[in-house]
């Protein structure tokens, strides 16, 4: 098996809107260089797709246009059947983005920051309010959810930001780094509760730097290097990939992205 | 720099190199685009610019000043004087409240092996180096020029510009501890805000109370002044000498306020750094979790949520108080101007300017607040809803506390004339818009504790507000005279706004930006940039 197989194929399967969750076409990104660079991806419905690779090798880029807060400069973006950029609206109205940073106002508390998601994406106030009660509840925060976000720790802002990204529903969940900077008892909450989505059918796409947390809950992932997917698969597929001597998803990694830059250089 | 000029790694000095480097750095990106010969050519200009605007300035100072020390009837230059240090303390405070709040680096310094004397000393001089450059930018242009037209003693506003530096900021040091220590670290900041506001606020207002005084009892009170700190009065000796160019008075002033200053420093060096670490992580202040089980209700729809979202946020923020009162007391000499330079002029119309050009400022810096000051601007952007709705209903919400702001007076003008009233409304309403437009349209990302100093990312802006304001403070005069003759500020406005709005950094981002919100957002992709 060489890389090429393992490389996203374009058209036929993977591009149809019934199993596809994200479908990434020729996706180009510059800033002052390249970030993103022609990237082909599919996400398939229900699966968590776990995006890995160096620093600066295009993933956040690639969720932010995914997400719509960045244009692309070409290539085309489709969740859920819907053209992102042609109809940006539709696409956010099923879409959560919870970036590396909490997007907290610290002013607020738990329950004014979930009311006020909610207004945002016009969800009914008596199904939100259960949303909330459900998701404080779960995340450990209802003991918390009348005292403002000002004075919680990293991890209780992640899990309020988190609450807020879950609170509509969305179909297509993407996170950038959720579990930095967490500890052990926090980050199993965020774990279990993103399986739980996973499991009532909505599509998660996250970038990480623990390769554990990609290893033990993508269902597949995909490896960039200076913007483009050097390949993707089962973690499985992807040992096979790297050869027999690769044993985790560490040596794989190091393997895939070390001889890339071996060939850069 | 060489080698052998760097101060020794770890030491005061070499700790104060580290601060000027960082202040320079961040004073330097205001001139990012000039290359450094442009850069220099620029600062070099600019300094010349502020020295022939103290040129006749100076002139005019120049006999009077001789004359007041030949007659020793120095109370004024006292006045001025202590209202210059009231400043200095006043920005002391603020700088110290700052250092105490403001994480920064003091707990990468703190948590290192440098004595705590050390790091505090450091940052307190940097506090004393930007109270002094706050008043010396005004002020020593005009001594320069006053020792050029053959008065070289006016140089001694040097050395007296960093006594009272030194000891604005000793006294800002020490009140800001005591605040800390007496009501606990999450009032402090508040309650030094607050002081700060006041202090530098007072000079403005006692002026206006002294002009609006009637004649008799202006004399009454400038004898009564010039008993305190007259002729005979050790404060008016210690001026008088420094005036007349004594050197050995200038030295012992400047050697009090150092041995102050070092005394400071090592007094709250200790409780200082126990206390920037204590605020830190000082717990949230918001209401408790409640003990019953209530059950949770929501608003619904968008607009409600995000004008909800907004008050709520200005509510909690008695920061903004402090800011937008210091804001009003700045405002209030237009009334007092208008009243002094036409004595015909009735009250209500003088007040009604005031009115307006309050309305104007407060619409402006709210703006700000909304659209530039968004602390979560990605969230707004992966909404559901495009970035005109999303404006539209920020602008709505800030409506609502500058009506609150303008009905106070504009209830007390009515009690003189409904119609002024009434003008005095509409043309508030009109002036609010258009100066939140333009803050839309030019949008200056930062944190919302910094409105007053908005106005550093962007002059230009800061000059159309201002034109903004003062054509409508002149509206509302014609409006009163012939409702007719609005047309002319409108023309006007109308014009100032469709030159500025091509220039509109939102326009230049392009269409893929305007899908957010754009001025935030443009912030965050030249981060990422960097990053990449």
């Amino acid at each position: 098996m060489t890389s090429r197989d393992l490389l996203p194929a374009q058209g036929g399967d993977h591009d149809d809107p019934q199993t596809s969750a994200v479908t990434l076409r020729g996706l180009r990104k510059t800033f002052v260089k390249v970030a993103v660079d022609n990237l082909d991806l599919t996400v398939r419905r229900g699966e968590l797709y776990a995006l890995l690779g160096p620093n600066g090798a295009g993933k956040t880029t690639t969720l932010r246009m995914t997400a719509g807060l960045l244009a692309p400069d070409a290539g085309r973006i489709s969740v859920f059947g819907i053209d992102a950029i042609a109809d940006p609206v539709a696409a956010k109205r099923i879409t959560a983005w919870l970036p590396d940073e909490p997007m907290l106002y610290d002013k607020l508390t738990p329950v004014e920051y979930l009311e006020f998601v909610a207004g945002l994406w016009a969800v009914d106030p008596r199904r939100a309010e259960t949303e909330a009660e459900d998701l404080l509840r779960a995340l450990e925060l209802w003991a918390h959810r009348n005292e403002r976000c000002e004075g919680f720790s990293r991890g209780m802002k992640q899990k309020v930001a988190l609450a807020g990204a879950l609170i509509h529903n969305p179909r297509l969940i993407m996170l950038d780094e959720p579990l930095t900077g967490l500890d052990a008892g926090i980050a199993r909450q965020v774990k279990e509760l993103l399986m739980a989505r996973v499991r009532a059918g909505a599509s998660i796409i996250l970038t990480t730097h623990i390769l554990e947390v990609a290893e033990r809950l993508a269902d597949r992932i995909g490896i960039v290097s200076r913007g483009r997917v050097l390949a993707e698969g089962t973690f499985e597929e992807l040992k096979a990939l790297a050869g027999g001597g690769s044993r985790t998803l560490e040596d794989v990694f190091l393997s895939l992205t070390g001889s890339d830059a071996c060939r850069a250089a | 720099m060489p080698r052998c000029l760097t101060p020794k790694v770890g030491s005061f000095l070499w700790l104060v190199h580290h601060d000027i480097r960082l202040s320079w750095r961040e004073f330097s990106r205001m001139f990012a685009k000039f290359d450094a010969t442009r850069g220099f050519l620029v600062a070099a200009a600019a300094l010349i610019a502020l020295h022939l605007v103290a040129w006749p300035i100076a002139a005019l100072l120049v006999p009077n000043v001789d004359e007041v020390i030949a007659t020793g009837q120095i109370a004024t230059i006292v006045t001025v004087a202590l209202s210059v240090f009231a400043w200095m303390v006043a920005q002391g405070l603020i700088g110290a409240s700052r250092a105490l709040f403001a994480r920064s680096d003091l707990e990468l310094l703190l948590g290192s092996p440098l004595d705590a004397i050390t790091v505090f000393g450091a940052r307190a001089l940097a506090i004393t180096t930007s109270t002094f450059g706050s008043v010396g930018l005004l002020v020593l242009p005009t001594a320069n020029v006053g020792a050029l037209l053959g008065r070289p003693s006016w140089l001694f506003v040097y050395p007296v510009l960093v006594v009272l530096a030194l000891v604005g900021t000793s006294i800002g040091l020490l009140f800001s501890m005591a605040t800390f220590q007496y009501v606990g670290p999450r009032r402090a900041r508040l309650v030094s805000q607050l002081v700060a506001t006041f202090i530098a606020g007072g000079f403005v207002l006692g002026v206006q109370v002294w002009l609006l005084l009637p004649e008799g009892v202006q004399a009454t009170l400038a004898t009564a002044v010039t008993a305190i700190w007259g002729r005979e009065s050790r404060l008016a000796i210690h001026v008088s000498q420094v005036l007349s160019g004594d050197v050995e008075t200038v030295l012992l002033i400047t050697a009090s306020s150092l041995a102050l200053f070092a005394v400071t420093v090592r007094l709250l060096a200790g409780p200082f750094a126990r206390a920037t670490l204590s605020a830190a992580g000082a717990p949230a202040e918001g209401r408790r979790a409640l003990d019953i089980e209530q059950p949770l209700r929501f608003s619904e729809g968008f607009g409600r949520a995000l004008r909800r979202k907004e008050w709520r946020l200005l509510l909690r923020d008695p920061g903004i108080y402090g800011q937008l009162t210091l804001q009003i007391i700045y405002t209030l000499p237009v009334a007092v101007l208008l009243m002094r330079s036409n004595q015909e002029l009735p009250t209500g119309l003088a007040v009604a300017s005031a009115v307006v050009v309050i309305a104007a400022q407060i619409s402006a810096s709210l703006a700000w607040i909304a659209v530039s000051a968004e602390e979560a601007p990605e969230l707004l952007a992966t909404a559901p809803m495009g970035a005109g709705h999303i404006e539209r209903y920020k602008l709505s919400a800030i409506a609502v506390p500058v009506f609150a702001v303008v009905a106070v007076p504009t209830i007390g003008l009515a009690f003189a004339s409904v119609r002024v009233a009434v003008l005095t409304l509409l043309i508030s309403a009109l002036a609010a818009v258009s100066t939140a437009l333009l803050n839309l349209w030019h949008p200056m990302p930062g944190n919302r504790r910094g409105m007053l100093r908005r106005h550093q990312q962007s002059k230009l802006v800061a000059l159309v507000e201002h034109a903004l304001a003062i054509t409508w403070a002149i509206g509302i005069m014609l409006a009163v005279h012939s409702v007719w003759l609005t047309l002319i500020p409108l023309v006007v406005v109308t014009g100032i706004l469709s030159a500025v709005a091509p220039f509109s950094p939102r326009r230049a981002i392009g269409s893929a930006i305007r899908r957010g919100l754009r001025g935030a957002i443009a912030l965050t992709q030249t981060r990422f940039a960097r990053l990449s």
